[in-house]
């Protein structure tokens, strides 16, 4: 009876002793080093993308040289569709609505630049441990799991190459531990010459006469046109603002919060008549959580990947002030 | 005895006294069995416990395949046979010849990776109904492409995440 006691109270400890546990500085190193690893090397392989009841099969190929890096990722399943990456530029051809869509960063892109300062923001909300070593589509790998400190965010466990720390496998788990979404590779191949063909769209030709929606960011304060977001949950902090074109309207305000690891986004639309249909509340899909509310004339939807109470608060903290 | 059934059986949706008489079938029947093996390889692999040797024989199958093109529709299945159908479109090498070796199986126009719309090559994207043209309701991938990029989790995995960005839109808008 007394162990029984003794085990019940060191369990109702456990979610204290997680938020004063602190990070492994060796898991710390390897985060660093997936970062890295994302921004130098060159490869191509076919990974899974594995959420709710879906999968779907995508081949990725980044190549870097001297003209800079350029990555694309063509999705295998269903209707083709490509992404093309470069220059803080994102191309999206979606040949079954014959429509290109863009979305222009331009050099204000926040990673990894701000990377010291991100990781010490993170191991605020998680505790980061290095695993066991496992094996994924043939490579040898380190685990290494973000665990959150409070229910407001999602773990991930990762597992990254050993010999080139390049990231092979991301899973993200919810606070029973169940699985959200996993990214897989399948097969993958690091280094080596990649023909830069391989890294152009198939629909580059075809596309010219295809809709093009282009997301026009500009940066802005919106708090001079009266939106402010009251409070955050815990561990989020404001990390930019903007403007963007967004579903056809233009001026749509952008605002980005993050812990470190997730983001979550809020945007907000005048409420045109075309979005007449819109239902307020929340949805999901694998670890992206979406909930729309209107505020005055306007529609404001919060999505990030982070547990619908995250999206909820920082949605119903939206406020209004007529300037 | 189909592979919807074998992949039922898999799931463990078939009832008990059900599973017996398949699993007899199953065992008298080589290319049912093969079907079966196949299932679970694939399955394995993504779950990343098949032995190394086969994973990357199945890995590499998946990277040479050509990009599937027929459009996927209906209603969702069972976990596995979602794994299973969906990697069988990459391993259509393996699958394929599974389901032509069972006699009087048709498969749904969406499984059949290597049979793209006539007219259309390998590498040819079909030719978009009319109806596809038309602006796109309000869906949560606009949002998804705008955020993506300030996402430092997705910044670990590269260009890997806007796989979210951009849903079948035949399939998720049902036309």
């Amino acid at each position: 009876m007394k162990l029984l006691r003794l085990l019940l109270i060191a369990s109702s400890l456990l979610p204290l002793s997680a938020a004063f546990a602190q990070s492994d500085p060796a898991a710390m190193l390897w985060l660093q080093r997936v970062y890295s690893a994302t921004q130098r090397l060159s490869y191509s392989g076919t990974f899974v993308y594995q959420h709710d009841d879906q999968v779907e099969t995508s081949r990725i190929t980044r190549v870097v040289d001297a003209s800079g890096p350029v990555e694309k990722l063509e999705i295998m399943d269903g209707m083709p569709r490509e992404i093309i990456r470069s220059r803080g530029q994102v191309i999206c051809y979606l040949p079954s609505i014959m429509t290109v869509k863009i979305d222009k960063q331009g050099d204000r892109h926040p990673f990894p630049l701000v990377l010291p300062d991100q990781f010490k923001e993170l191991a605020e909300s998680y505790v980061v441990r290095k695993g066991e070593l496992e094996r994924v589509a043939g490579h040898d790998c380190q685990v290494i799991v973000l665990e959150p400190k409070d229910n407001l965010r999602y773990g991930q466990k990762l597992c990254a190459d050993l010999a080139t720390g390049m990231l092979l496998k991301a899973k993200t788990f919810g606070d029973k531990n169940d699985m959200l979404e996993t990214f897989a590779f399948t097969q993958l191949r690091i280094g080596g010459h990649i023909d830069r063909e391989k890294v152009k769209s198939r629909f580059l030709a075809k596309s010219k006469d295809w809709r093009v929606e282009d997301s026009d960011v500009a940066e802005a304060d919106l708090t001079q046109a009266g939106w402010t977001v009251r409070s955050q949950p815990p561990g989020f902090r404001k990390v930019t603002e903007m403007t963007r074109t967004l579903n056809g309207a233009s001026g749509v305000g952008h605002i980005v919060f993050s812990d470190g690891l997730a983001a979550v986004s809020v945007f907000i639309e005048p409420a045109a008549a075309r979005n007449a249909a819109r239902q307020p509340g929340l949805s999901r899909q694998g670890a992206i959580s979406v909930f729309a509310r209107q505020v005055d004339s306007h529609w404001v939807t919060v999505v990030g990947e982070a547990p619908a109470e995250s999206v909820k608060l920082i949605a119903n903290a939206v406020e209004h002030r007529k300037p | 005895m189909m592979n919807e059934r074998i992949s039922a059986l898999m799931d463990g949706e078939v009832d008990e006294p059900e599973v017996a008489r398949d699993l007899v079938h199953l065992s008298s029947n080589g290319d049912l069995r093969r079907t079966w093996d196949t299932y679970h390889l694939i399955g394995d692999t993504l779950r990343g416990h098949a032995a190394p040797a086969l994973a990357a024989k199945v890995s590499q199958r998946l990277a040479s395949e050509p990009t599937v093109l027929a459009p996927r529709r209906g209603a969702p299945r069972g976990r596995i046979a979602q794994i299973a159908f969906s990697a069988a479109a990459g391993a259509a090498g393996i699958a394929l010849v599974a389901w032509l070796a069972l006699p009087g199986l048709t498969p749904e126009p969406q499984q059949v990776a290597t049979s793209a719309p006539a007219g259309a090559r390998p590498g040819t994207p079909p030719a978009p109904p009319v109806a596809a043209v038309t602006p796109v309701a309000v869906g949560v991938e606009n949002y998804l492409l705008a955020h993506q990029s300030f996402s430092p989790a997705g910044a670990m995995q590269g260009v890997a995440p806007y796989v979210r960005t951009v849903a079948d839109e035949r399939g998720s808008r049902g036309k």
